[in-house]
């Protein structure tokens, strides 16, 4: 594990010293006087900078379990939701809420969760159509509309 | 962007409709408005929305603008068969909510108030806006002015603005400022010209909790509207020192004018009026135009307003528009005057 | 003994049929949209202000726009306990062992300890207005931006206290959320900060989405990786109420939680999250197992969900003795009263008596209302848990979706929220604990502006914060909590 904890700890030093800078060179310290828009901005990039050294040093010395960041094949379903979750984002207004959501709800039941094909089809229409009744018809919150008119 | 929630709505009237029945207790009630019926029909062809009408109130709920709106909403069923929906959007002080109307439709569904409070014209002189505050909108009716006064807190040893002023050159004056860049901060730095010292603007995020630093004593002078300070000053904790219209206030008619105590700023104060976007047809400008005039004759509008400190002006669509333009050009002068730059 | 008359009359008020008829009405819809992660009190009371302009009578008005506001308090505990969907800042620290405490099948229990502590804190809370509104409020007036910014500086250790076992990783994730609390515009000099030209980021963040992808979303996909059953049932349910021991547990932190929500309460401007803080904070210290917090110590449910209603009820006292509105749904309330010709404010005990006591008398009413709506619930909510994680991750990913859209209108922010979600999925897989994230992100704001409101005060001089007695004697328990951790850190090292 530890070889991916020094990666996220130095790729944050990296990223708290750019935002450090930015804060520095673009949003401008200001004076105690006049504080202006960078002065927290760069303390707290500061602190990111320090706090992520400060990890990067309790990581020092061989590592005592090495194990692989990912147990075998456990990212799969993980990105393939980011990846439905993206796909759904993107559909929602084009396509209106009602097929959208009826879209990821299938990707899901049938690739991500991958249950029996019966059950996954009961799921996806019984959700979309949950979903649909309790926040667009009792509820009343405004959701795209589809090219059917619901 | 929400539709009223149909369940919510039904619920509601059933529940009003039964505790009108069962005999609702009688207090200090104002008169019930709702029975009049709505829309006279007299011109049929005009044109008329069909749909739920948006108003944007680019500021947070509470604040003088939005007041000022949900009077309207009050009193709006009565002349349009449409309800009109307030929508608050405070983001980016006021720029967001502008932003989204100078990009709707012009199609008459939305609208925005508070066209010409101040920072709408003074801050896209002061850097890039994403719109451009007088060709991307249609000037539909001024509804209101919130004008300028400058208080004190009650325990302050300034009994007038003379001794403020001759303080000010030895001692540190601070002012809190509902926000950077808008008229508060204009009126405080004229201000502190005329005194020829030092004036510092504390800004704070809106005239609420600059309002609150003003009560709880924190800074020594504070400008805001009557509609906020008003209360306060009825409850003994804030005192008036001047106000920065032309005339004095009829409605405070002891409050001394800027101009009477030798210091050269007036200001009409903070336009509060109704915009649509840029290209919205004229039968639709002539539909608004007309419901305001309608609206800000209403009894019950008038009674709104004075209960929550905002006077009635209204102006039609021309006059308005010309309002906005010379009030445009006469903060392109005061910033050049003042000399204020933003970073 | 004015008050106890007060009282007494306004009882005869809030006792009526219609009154009593829209306290409940509050409490059942504010109970409502509690539990729905996304809407929250402000947007339903705006939504419902051209309904209540009809209603006539100012005190019935307030009474249900009163009972919506403290009534979704109460149901705001809910989904963060079961799901771990926090709705606002205050309910982020109840995800903290509550979501552990369903996790192990003690989910009843963590409701039913909410909705009791938020009773008992709630009427405290009401005992307080009762009688002692007016001095309070002219405490709280004494804050000025010094104040508040050795106050928020308290906050932001107290933040530190939920990142568990690493003060080194927490402090990362506090800074982490201080940078993201500084997207967007800068509210005193008008700069856009960390937006690179997107349009989408120029109002910055939204809390609701952050705090969603976070942990909600967050949690799904971590959950995604571990589980390799199909359908398996995401935990078990055990007994609906608490034991003999759990009330030992928590009354003590029920009344503590009750009286510092109560008293930074009545701040104007998000006392709250704070007061959450400090309780669960102290109930940390006190606790003979510290280490159970944050692995479902039910004292940690029960003084941070009392110190939020507690809260609650406080913050009606800035604006019904003063005219000040601390929140958005407070000042929503602020223009229906000011609309109907009631000036809050100081007058308004004298001018309307009818206004503040019938609706503080009907803030017990609607506590009881509350209480006996949502213990029954319990045994409701509690069957979620049964329905399986294919069917139930799905649906909460519906939830906060549709949650963020609606709120905005803007599907930007449904990218905004898948992205914190990775963000919460990756602190997961590298053992940070999210919790002072959101807390940094509530506090940032505050932090920066009082400093700099201070400095802009005192011409640039940091003496500010130590002349004035309120911000001196925050500043030293300040000091005093960060001594006694730096000590503590030495120590263990020589050990």
């Amino acid at each position: 594990m530890k070889k991916h904890d020094r990666i996220a700890a130095v790729l944050l030093i990296v990223l708290g010293l750019a935002a450090a800078y930015y804060a520095y060179a673009d949003l401008k310290l200001g004076t105690l006087r006049h504080p202006d828009s960078g002065f927290m901005p760069f303390l707290a990039s500061l602190v990111v900078v320090a706090t992520a050294a400060t990890w990067l040093w309790s990581l020092r010395g061989p590592d005592p379990e090495p194990r692989p960041f990912w147990e075998k094949g456990a990212w799969v379903k993980p990105l393939l939701a980011v990846t439905f979750l993206i796909i759904y984002a993107a559909t929602l207004e084009p396509l209106g809420y009602l097929p959208a959501t009826f879209i990821f709800l299938g990707l899901w039941q049938f690739l991500v969760e991958r249950v029996n094909w019966r059950r996954a089809a009961l799921v996806t229409v019984l959700g979309t159509a949950g979903m649909y009744l309790l926040f667009v018809q009792l509820l009343g919150v405004y959701v795209p509309e589809s090219i059917f008119g619901f | 962007m929400k539709r009223f929630p149909k369940v919510m709505g039904v619920v509601l009237t059933a529940a009003m409709l039964l505790a009108g029945c069962g005999g609702a207790k009688k207090e200090a009630a104002p008169p019930a408005g709702n029975t009049t019926t709505p829309a006279p029909t007299t011109q049929a062809k005009a044109w008329a929305p069909e749909k739920p009408v948006t108003m944007i109130v680019p500021y947070s709920a509470g604040g003088s603008t939005d007041v000022l709106a949900r009077v309207v909403e009050k009193v709006w069923s009565k002349y349009v068969n449409q309800p009109l929906t307030v929508v608050n959007k405070p983001g980016a002080s006021g720029w967001e909510g502008r932003d989204s109307v100078a990009k709707a439709k012009a199609d008459g569904y939305t609208m925005f108030m508070g066209y010409g409070s101040g920072e709408d014209l003074i801050a896209p002189q002061l850097r890039t806006a994403t719109f451009d505050p007088i060709k991307d909108f249609t000037p539909i009716s001024l509804l209101s002015a919130h004008s300028v006064l400058f208080v004190v807190p009650a325990e302050s040893p300034y009994k007038s603005m003379q001794e403020l002023m001759a303080a000010a050159k030895t001692k540190p004056i601070n002012a809190a400022l509902s926000g950077v860049g808008n008229l508060m901060d204009i009126s405080v730095r004229a201000l502190a010209k005329a005194a020829g010292a030092e004036i510092t603007g504390v800004p704070f995020a809106g005239g609420g909790p600059a309002t609150t630093a003003m009560v709880g004593n924190q800074v020594d002078i504070g400008p805001g509207h009557p509609s906020e300070l008003m209360p306060h000053v009825k409850g003994g904790r804030l005192r008036i020192l001047a106000t920065a219209t032309p005339e004095r206030d009829p409605s405070l008619p002891d409050v001394p004018t800027l101009k009477e105590l030798g210091i050269n700023f007036t200001n009409p104060g903070s336009l509060k009026g109704v915009a649509m976007p840029k290209g919205t047809p004229a039968e639709i400008v002539k539909f608004y135009e007309d419901t305001f005039k309608k609206i800000s004759e209403d009894p019950d509008f008038k009674k709104g307003m004075a209960d929550a400190f905002q006077p009635v002006i209204y102006k039609n669509s021309a006059e308005f528009g010309t309002l906005i333009k010379s009030t445009f050009d006469n903060y392109t002068q005061m910033i050049k005057d003042l000399n204020i730059t933003v970073k | 003994m004015e008050s106890l008359q007060g009282l007494i009359d306004g009882f005869g008020i809030a006792l009526g049929a219609n009154n009593l008829l829209f306290a409940f009405l509050g409490a059942l819809l504010g109970t409502a949209i509690g539990v729905l992660p996304g809407l929250g009190p402000a947007g339903t009371i705006s939504l419902l202000l051209p309904v209540v302009y009809q209603m006539g009578s100012s005190t019935t008005t307030v009474i249900f726009l009163a009972g919506i506001y403290y009534g979704s308090m109460y149901g705001g505990s809910t989904t963060s306990i079961l799901l771990n969907l926090p709705g606002e800042a205050a309910s982020v620290i109840t995800t903290l062992d509550g979501y552990q405490m369903a996790q192990k099948g003690r989910a009843g229990a963590a409701l039913s300890i909410a909705a009791i502590g938020s009773f008992i804190a709630g009427t405290i809370g009401v005992i307080g207005l009762t009688f002692i509104a007016p001095p309070l409020a002219e405490f709280a007036l004494d804050f000025g931006p010094p104040e508040y910014f050795s106050l928020t500086l308290v906050g932001l250790v107290l933040a530190v206290f939920l990142s568990g076992s690493s003060v080194s990783k927490g402090l990362l994730t506090l800074a982490l959320g201080m940078i993201l609390a500084s997207v967007g515009l800068d509210p005193i000099t008008g700069k856009l900060r960390f937006t690179f030209a997107s349009v989408g980021l120029q109002s910055g963040f939204d809390f609701t989405t952050l705090a969603m992808g976070i942990f909600g979303l967050g949690e799904i996909f971590y959950n995604l990786e571990q589980t390799d059953a199909m359908g398996t049932v995401t935990a078990k349910i055990g007994r609906l109420f608490p034991t003999a021991s759990d009330w030992v547990q928590s009354r003590w932190a029920i009344l503590r939680g009750s009286v510092m929500g109560f008293v930074v309460g009545v701040l104007p401007g998000g006392g709250g999250v704070l007061g959450s803080l400090a309780s669960y904070a102290v109930e940390q210290k006190l606790s003979k197992h510290p280490e159970e917090f944050g692995k479902g110590a039910i004292a940690g449910v029960a003084g941070p969900e009392s110190a939020n209603n507690a809260a609650s009820t406080a913050s009606f006292i800035p604006l019904l003795t003063l005219g000040i509105p601390s929140n958005s749904s407070i000042a929503m309330i602020f223009a229906a009263l000011l609309i109907q010709g009631v000036t809050p404010g100081p007058f308004l005990i004298v001018e309307h008596p009818e206004v503040f006591w019938g609706v503080t008398a009907s803030m017990y009413i609607g506590n009881v209302m509350l209480l006996i709506l949502n213990l029954p619930l319990v045994g409701l909510w509690v069957q979620l848990l049964k329905v399986p994680f294919n069917i139930l991750g799905p649906v909460v990913v519906l939830l906060t979706v549709i949650g963020v859209y609606s709120t905005s209108n803007d599907i930007f922010q449904v990218f905004v929220l898948i992205f914190f979600g990775v963000i919460g999925y990756l602190m997961r897989k590298f053992r940070f604990e999210p919790g002072p994230l959101p807390m940094a992100f509530v506090l940032a704001p505050m932090i920066e502006n009082s400093v700099r409101q201070s400095l802009l005060m005192s011409r640039g001089s940091l003496n500010i914060f130590i002349d004035r007695p309120i911000s001196a004697t925050l500043l030293g328990v300040f000091a005093i909590m960060v001594l006694t951790q730096v000590f503590k850190a030495i120590r263990s090292r020589k050990r």
